[in-house]
């Protein structure tokens, strides 16, 4: 094998196929990305048995052939290593990679044992457009679950109707709905499927730079999305996402807005003084027209804020977990709306005049 | 020779012949079915292994099943949806959450399929002398499935545990047989599933769903009352259901026969199986239930506050919970424990207290308006009987409830003498405890008088 690429490009897709190799694995070649040059194309795989992700490089081919690279030391050299062209070619089990500024050998292994991508026994096909896809799966993929006893949680939620796309996630704890509106199908059509977590980032982060369509092919248990620099096979988590739309409040108690920037800078400051349990408790106080936002630390120290508001409804105490509503703020723009349900019931956050997304979290009993 | 069996050896001749990472990697989570005469199925547990399986060990596997099983002629590969217990890797719970101080969204730990809450268990019901004849008919319907009491009723004053129960009983079945479809639902969603499915031109859809239950567990079924339409499918159902030997299980929060406004067939066959009622909770038992509550949530509290809530929250089980929970509240935010005063100001603040707002003149009202006679006659000195126990009750509902003195009870019938009064308080207080008629009687009178 020997090909000729821009460091850039290669870099690139180094840096994209490592992140899905495995790590801690029995078997040690998951720990490398397949590097190969056969039939006009340059391709690097990265898999962990969940997921493989193919990228392909453009370059010149001057040898076809294949070989297994140790990630990590292939990225941490490729990004570190000057020059503007380079040349990779294998020789025997060895790569060796040569520019105007020198000549490297790392040694690789034969691609004989490299785990094969798992074919695609498609059901359905479909397009989504990969800016919007990627800011949604950022919107919402900090709700999931972290543990994962319960897959379905631990996993996205896609709901694919012809004119909206609703992409979830919930760890029990809060949910984050971001709705796509589009065309995505014929009347009639639908599609649900549970993405895990871990292939949404991997999606969001191949993403990056994408602005046109991705092909979605969603085959059984498994899933393909392409587009012309990548493709990503990921399975599908079993199981059925637990029907949320009965949580979602409709109806307030308690409402008021403030721009992002104000409330932000608040709970920034009163943040420090959280104690060990993160929680901030909101005083909404109708009456004197303000919020008072405070916490409490035995050992730090204490923090009242008192934000001047226009609230609807009556009045409110109750608390939360700091750092579920500083994730929420992150996802919403300009005027943010909270919504209070009672005193032990959902809050929710979401931008006024955009209803494509909310964040809905409980709070605490404290 | 049985699957197991098989795939056992085809795996010691496999681990022979591969690398020890290669044969962990590939061959984890792998089993073999025999579905047709001569093809052997490997059930694998996702795409990769499936590929790699097909690609590269193919021969390898074909050879040491035919060894083992000449009349095999061919294998495939699938991908199979089985959960696998030993891949689930035990997660540290993150630090950051406390469990018992963030809420959850109640609603997801419910099975989807039946609806169910794995929350309430019978481990966690407890049983005293008020519950004990619902629980051990709850108990032997899941060793009895719609062979020994069918339907079975259970009714029960708010917040005493109907729901707790139903859904155990829902649960138990549930695991000792996973195959029998369980399905629980409270009679507003029965109503509301139901208008969809007009709503839809759907009806039959409806009619398949629910009659495909082998126990059908319907909470809240006085919710029904009134509504013609709902009734009538909810009839059929049942027949259908009862016909075909399927349990059907109700609670309400009173017997069928004071359900208003429902049609006389679905109330005699309410009343063809077993009814039982939840009565409200001793003082030990509401002693019981605070400790256990307690000891699940690993908090300590001091035994003379445990009994002053045990001794003023009477009628509501979730009432004493949340007594339970404001005072453990209280105790963490002030890194102490409330005295006994901070305690009883907590605790004012939600136990319904609306004695005082009831009159004399009200309580004897709504006893004249329920057993239908007239005001005057209750003042007068006849002895006929269906005056004279209303009068016994209005004279033990105004003493009880009101706190009226015995004197003034018996100047205010008519000028009768204080001892007459006391009588009347006594008997009844006494019959109460043997007559369930009588105290579903004076539960419901409460009820009309503290309704405004």
């Amino acid at each position: 094998m020997k090909f000729i690429v821009l460091k850039e490009n290669l870099c690139e897709g180094v840096l994209l196929a490592e992140k899905s190799t495995g790590k801690k694995t029995t078997l040690p070649i998951l720990s490398s990305i397949l590097c190969s040059a056969q039939n006009g194309k340059i391709l690097l795989v990265g898999t962990n048995l969940e997921t493989a992700v193919e990228v392909w490089v453009g370059g010149k081919i001057e040898r076809e052939g294949s070989i297994a690279i140790p990630a990590r030391v292939l990225s941490s050299y490729i990004s570190l290593v000057g020059g503007d062209q380079i040349t990779l070619s294998s020789r025997g089990e060895n790569l060796e990679v040569s520019s105007d500024k020198g000549k490297t050998i790392i040694r690789g292994c034969s691609t004989n044992d490299f785990p094969l991508v798992p074919r695609q026994e498609e059901i359905s096909r479909f397009t989504l457009p990969a800016g919007s896809l990627r800011d949604a799966l950022r919107r919402v993929v900090f709700a999931v679950s972290v543990s994962d006893i319960r897959p379905e949680l631990a996993s996205i939620f896609f709901s694919i109707t012809p004119t909206t796309t609703i992409i979830a996630a919930t760890d029990s704890f809060r949910l984050a709905e971001q709705k796509i509106q589009g065309t995505f199908g014929e009347k009639g059509w639908s599609q649900v499927f549970l993405l895990p977590a871990k292939s949404a980032n991997d999606l969001a982060r191949l993403l990056e730079r994408e602005e046109e369509n991705v092909l979605v092919s969603l085959g059984k248990g498994q899933i393909v999305f392409s587009t012309k620099r990548f493709r990503l096979t990921s399975r599908l988590t079993e199981g059925s996402f637990p029907d949320y739309k009965q949580i979602v409040p409709a109806v307030f108690c308690t409402e008021f807005n403030l721009p992002k920037d104000v409330i932000m800078d608040t709970l920034r400051v009163t943040g420090l003084f959280v104690s060990k349990l993160h929680d901030v408790i909101f005083h909404v106080q109708p009456s004197q027209k303000r919020v008072e936002v405070r916490s409490a630390n035995a050992d730090v120290g204490e923090n009242i804020a008192s934000l001047p508001a226009t609230i609807q409804g009556s009045e409110l105490q109750i608390s939360f977990n700091y750092r579920y509503i500083m994730d929420g703020l992150g996802q919403v723009e300009g005027d943010v709306v909270f919504g209070f349900t009672s005193a032990s019931g959902p809050l929710m956050i979401r931008t006024r005049d955009d209803t494509s997304y909310f964040y809905v979290v409980m709070p605490m009993k404290v | 020779m049985t699957n197991e069996e098989l795939w056992q050896i085809v795996l010691n001749e496999v681990e022979l012949a591969v690398s020890r990472a290669n044969f962990i990697t590939w061959f984890k989570n792998t089993s073999i079915n025999r579905t047709a005469p001569g093809v052997a199925t490997i059930c694998v547990p996702n795409g990769f292994t499936k590929e790699w399986l097909e690609n590269k060990y193919h021969k390898l596997i074909m050879r040491a099943i035919r060894t083992n099983c000449p009349e095999i002629r061919s294998v495939d590969y699938v991908i199979s949806t089985l959960p696998q217990p030993f891949i689930v890797e035990k997660q540290k719970e993150p630090e950051s959450v406390f469990p018992e101080e963030q809420l959850e969204f109640q609603e997801f730990s419910i099975d989807t399929e039946t609806n169910l809450n794995p929350r309430y268990v019978f481990d966690t019901f407890i049983v005293g002398s008020f519950n004990e004849l619902a629980y051990a008919a709850a108990q032997s319907v899941v060793k009895n499935i719609a062979s020994l009491y069918n339907p079975l009723f259970i009714y029960g004053g708010v917040g005493l545990g109907k729901t707790h129960l139903l859904q155990a009983i829902g649960n138990a079945i549930k695991q000792s047989n996973t195959n029998l479809q369980v399905h629980y639902a409270t009679s507003e969603r029965f109503t509301n599933d139901l208008i969809a499915a007009i709503q839809s031109h759907e009806p039959q859809r409806f009619k398949d769903r629910y009659r495909r239950f082998d126990v059908l567990i319907i909470d809240d079924i006085q919710f029904i009352a009134g509504k013609t339409r709902t009734q009538e499918e909810f009839f059929h159902t049942f027949n259908t259901l009862y016909e075909n030997n399927k349990q059907v299980i109700f609670s309400s929060d009173r017997p069928p026969k004071s359900i208003p406004d429902l049609e006389e067939r679905l109330r005699s066959r309410f009343e063809a199986g077993l009814i039982a009622d939840i009565s409200q909770p001793d003082y030990e038992t509401r002693l019981a239930i605070l400790q256990t509550k307690l000891a699940s949530k690993k908090h300590e509290f001091p035994v003379e506050i445990l009994e002053y809530i045990a001794s003023v929250v009477e009628k509501n089980i979730r009432e004493l919970e949340g007594a339970l929970n404001i005072v453990s509240a209280r105790a963490h935010i002030l890194h102490k424990m409330p005295d006994m005063e901070e305690v009883k100001t907590l605790i004012a603040q939600i136990i319904s207290k609306p004695k005082w707002i009831i009159t004399a003149s009200k309580i004897i009202k709504e006893v004249c308006l329920f057993y239908d006679i007239n005001e005057r006659h209750l003042f007068e000195r006849s002895r006929r009987r269906e005056i004279v126990k209303p009068r016994q009750i209005a004279m033990y509902l105004l003493r009880e409830d009101f706190r009226g003195s015995f004197p003034y009870i018996g100047q205010k019938f008519g000028g009768r003498d204080h001892t007459t009064a006391i009588h009347a308080y006594e008997k009844i207080a006494k019959n109460i405890k043997v007559d369930k008629k009588l105290m579903d009687e004076i539960l419901l009178l409460r009820d009309r008088i503290y309704e405004n």
